[in-house]
């Protein structure tokens, strides 16, 4: 399942990243690489999503929840 | 060197976006700066001093950065920063409501092996959230000293200059000792295989003596030491313990990033046998799974710093941490949180533009008198050049620049407000949706807004666009943006040319043009200039919290002057070259001779009537029934008005036609003939040329150009006889086609300039020919489209 269909208040963990290396390292500097445990705390029917994770919260457009593999 | 010789140390305030890096940067300096609650406020690093005892700091506010990758302007700007200008300490600001996020960082600060002093600000907050942690044992684990402050009030910052200097201590004994954070086995095994590889390289360089010639940076790694270069006193104690190259570290971090795969080490790495030897240690351990080796290190790091956390940190979480989540689900809304969004956009503009409205008006009146007052010192010879540079050059160009002052600070405390609340950041959420359609990120929203003040710091604002493709091409359309300068042009154009009732439309449709135009090329761009996707918005959204008046305006403030800076110099210099563009060659003198003539005829006329011209300059024709009755001449007093009022009209006409004269003899007036033949196609003659020409070096220039054209004598776009005359000289559909080559081409020179600076040279050309033919050919197909329809009349 990819993060852009995860309903809101859900906790999951991220499998893994299709996306470009440098978002990937972008990501992974916030806390956000696979086997990092995050909640939603927003969902959007075009897939942004509004995420926490280590008490911050992260907004993320649609192309790259699409690109986040979650289970 | 003797004990009370004053000492000299170089500080780096490095840390997280919002972790409180700027508040304590004013409160140490005393520097009132702008702080930000959004990521990457800080674009330009800002320096200042603070003394105890006998030692001198200089503090370094860095951007704020998550990591020392290099995928960010911010973090290259750091990054370099800390290896090339060797900082003696690294002061890292730690957000402690936010520990293992924070801490990620300090560890990656922690392997370039540069004495480091951990301050965990915002304790204050961070025990309102339910959390308490134990800083003792966790400076010991961490192996770095730390104090814990409350930025805000100053609270545990009275120890700060000691603090540093126990670090410095501390940093210079631990280099040698060699304590770092261990990786897992492999990555270990791998680590210490280039770590051997580089020492003998660098042995060898050593020995060869040729380590000056190896790139910045890496030669300093390699060669290691705290900066000892000329000029400089640093605490002898301190340096002799350097002596030794304390290579280890560093050499360790070069290893890691080869590791890594880091593209500016990669780059600038000139050893062909070591990066064969590291690309070999990549390929054994991503052999495993697909993950890029930067992120798998990046999680053991995490892993690393969630264990401190685990044995430091309690968790009690209170209430007051939702509060922040419960105003999201407002904000963030996708129909509330977009409405209340607009509504705080109109609110913005309409502040910016309804408030400000006064203080303009106030300080027009205020560059008049000085204009005035300036001419009293030239009294006697008002023709003399001097007079003239400083009057219309300097006065007349700098002022117009200056007057817009108030609708600038007004624009950038709006926004620093909503930066430092954190709504900001919701906004680049919420407009994502929208400008991901046309290339942009929701991050292009800020330095877009930013835009409708003034291009130069929207162009800066881009820095927190990570992506390179959304970044360039954000820059290429903020031009578009109908900036402050421009707003002059239109309100001197729109009343001059549309009835009343259609002028507040046709306004904001030039706005709004301007907003459309932009996103059809930002897609044009993204889609066929650069190859690949553009990166998807991925932002921090920080907790709200209550944005304080002074630091806002300090922001405001600062802002404001560096626009009054921008005036003092870009448009100082261009006011005087363009005064001189459009004052030399004078006209011959046969030529001249001419208009002289006349106006000593109408001087002479007026010597027979027995009246002084000059007295009537601003004389309204009524005043004329004041003239004194023991006049010699028996005519009556009306009669006397006529003739004076006739003279005065030639006069007048005399000095408009000797202007003109001038002006088409002058090099701005030859240019403007010169590009008379292609311009006539957007219905534009040659003295509209010259007011855009004038335009390409400050926007407002073209409404002083244009005064000076029409010579009315002292400008501004409420200056109705201009209005007037333009209204006489011109269709309503050539004043339409100035408007939009205004709003679309030619973006101003210091906009070009800042372009070239933030992206490339050749970026800031291919965005200044681009927008320029297509302002030029929508107001050729517009004009000639008009004249079909025979709407030029």
């Amino acid at each position: 399942m990819t993060l852009s269909k995860v309903g809101r208040g859900k906790k999951v963990t991220i499998v893994s990243l299709k996306t470009n290396r440098a978002t990937e390292e972008r990501m992974a500097a916030l806390g956000l690489f696979p086997g990092a445990e995050v909640e939603v705390v927003r969902s959007s029917r075009g897939g942004e999503v509004i995420l926490a994770c280590l008490d911050s919260r992260f907004a993320l457009g649609r192309e790259l929840t699409r690109a986040i593999e979650v289970a | 060197m003797s004990d009370d010789a004053i000492k000299f140390f170089k500080i780096a305030l490095a840390g997280n976006p919002n972790c409180g890096k700027t508040t304590i940067f004013n409160q140490l300096t005393g520097e009132k700066r702008a702080v930000g609650n959004y990521s990457g406020v800080t674009v330009e690093m800002v320096q200042g001093r603070f003394r105890h005892e006998n030692v001198e700091f200089e503090l370094v506010d860095l951007p704020g950065i998550y990591s020392l990758t290099t995928f960010s302007k911010d973090e290259v700007v750091a990054r370099e920063f800390l290896l090339s200008e060797k900082p003696d300490v690294i002061v890292n600001v730690v957000d402690a409501s936010n520990l293992e996020r924070n801490l990620f960082l300090t560890l990656q600060l922690k392997e370039l092996g540069i004495p480091t002093l951990v301050v965990l600000n915002m304790v204050d907050l961070a025990k309102a959230r339910g959390l308490s942690f134990d800083s003792k044992s966790l400076s010991e684990k961490i192996e770095l000293p730390i104090i814990e402050s409350v930025g805000s009030t100053g609270e545990g910052l009275d120890c700060f200059a000691i603090s540093v200097l126990e670090a410095l201590k501390i940093g210079v004994a631990d280099e040698t000792t060699g304590n770092y954070l261990r990786y897992s086995g492999q990555i270990e095994k791998e680590i210490s295989l280039l770590d051997a590889a580089i020492d003998a390289k660098s042995r060898q360089i050593e020995s060869d003596q040729k380590a000056l010639d190896q790139p910045l940076g890496i030669q300093w790694l390699l060669t290691g030491g705290f900066s000892k270069e000329k000029g400089r006193e640093v605490d002898r104690n301190y340096a002799d313990s350097c002596d030794a190259p304390p290579v280890a570290r560093r050499r360790r971090w070069l290893a890691l990033k080869l590791i890594e795969d880091d593209e500016s080490v990669v780059k600038s790495w000139n050893y062909p046998d070591i990066a064969k030897l590291a690309s070999g240690c990549v390929e054994r351990l991503s052999s495993s799974d697909g993950a890029p080796l930067a992120a798998k290190i990046a999680a053991e790091r995490y892993a690393n710093v969630r264990k401190i956390c685990h044995d430091v940190v309690r968790n009690e979480k209170t209430a007051k941490v939702k509060l922040s989540d419960q105003a999201d689900r407002v904000l963030t809304h996708p129909l509330w949180g977009l409405l209340i969004f607009f509504a705080a956009m109109y609110l913005v503009f309409w502040l910016t533009f309804t408030l400000g409205d006064y203080p303009v008006k106030l300080l027009e009146r205020g560059q008049e008198i000085v204009g005035a007052w300036c001419n009293h010192f030239w009294l006697d010879s008002p023709n003399s050049l001097l007079r003239s540079l400083v009057v219309d050059g300097i006065i007349a160009g700098v002022g117009s620049v200056l007057v817009f002052l108030p609708n600038i600070i007004i624009l950038f405390a709006a926004i620093s407000i909503l930066e430092e609340c954190g709504y900001m950041a919701r906004g680049a959420f919420l407009t994502d949706r929208f400008l991901t359609h046309f290339g942009l990120t929701g991050k292009s929203f800020i330095p877009m807004l930013v835009g409708f003040g003034c291009s130069v710091p929207a162009v800066m604002a881009t820095r927190i666009i990570e992506d390179k493709k959304s970044r360039l091409a954000t820059i290429f359309v903020i031009p578009l943006m109908s900036c402050g300068a421009r707003f002059p042009i239109y309100m001197l154009l729109v009343p001059a040319f549309f009835p009343s009732r259609w002028q507040a439309p046709v306004l904001w449709g030039i706005y709004v043009l301007g907003i459309a135009v932009a996103a059809i090329l930002s897609t044009i761009v993204t889609k066929f200039t650069f190859k690949g996707e553009v990166a998807s918005l991925l932002i921090e959204l920080p907790p709200y919290h209550k944005p304080t008046i002074k630091t806002a305006g300090a922001k405001a403030f600062e802002r404001g002057w560096q626009y009054v800076r921008k005036a003092g110099t870009t448009i100082l210099g261009v006011s005087i070259l363009f005064w001189a563009a459009s004052t030399f060659p004078t006209l011959p003198q046969d030529r001249a001779t001419v208009y002289e003539e006349q106006e000593t005829a109408i001087l002479q006329e007026s010597g027979a009537l027995g009246i002084d011209l000059d007295a009537f300059d601003d004389v309204e024709p009524e005043a004329f029934d004041d003239l004194a009755p023991e006049n010699k001449l028996s005519d009556s007093r009306e009669r006397l008005g006529e003739q004076v009022a006739e003279l005065l009209e030639r006069r007048c006409q005399n000095n408009a036609d000797e202007a003109e004269a001038r002006l088409e003899y002058s090099f701005a007036g030859r240019i403007g003939k010169a590009v008379e033949p292609i311009i006539r196609y957007a219905g534009f003659d040659w003295r509209i040329g010259v007011g855009l020409i004038g335009a390409m070096t400050a926007k407002e220039v073209f409404v002083a150009q244009m005064g000076i054209v029409y010579k009315i004598g002292e400008v501004d776009e409420d200056s109705v006889p201009l209005q007037t005359i333009l209204r006489n000289h011109y269709s309503p559909l050539v004043g339409l086609c100035v408007i939009l080559f205004s709003l679309v081409a030619a973006p101003c020179l210091a906009t070009v300039v800042v372009v070239a600076k933030e992206s490339s040279f050749k970026w800031a050309l291919a965005q200044w020919l681009t927008l320029t033919l297509i302002g030029f050919f929508a107001a050729v197909l517009i004009y000639q489209f008009g004249m079909f329809l025979q709407l030029g009349t």
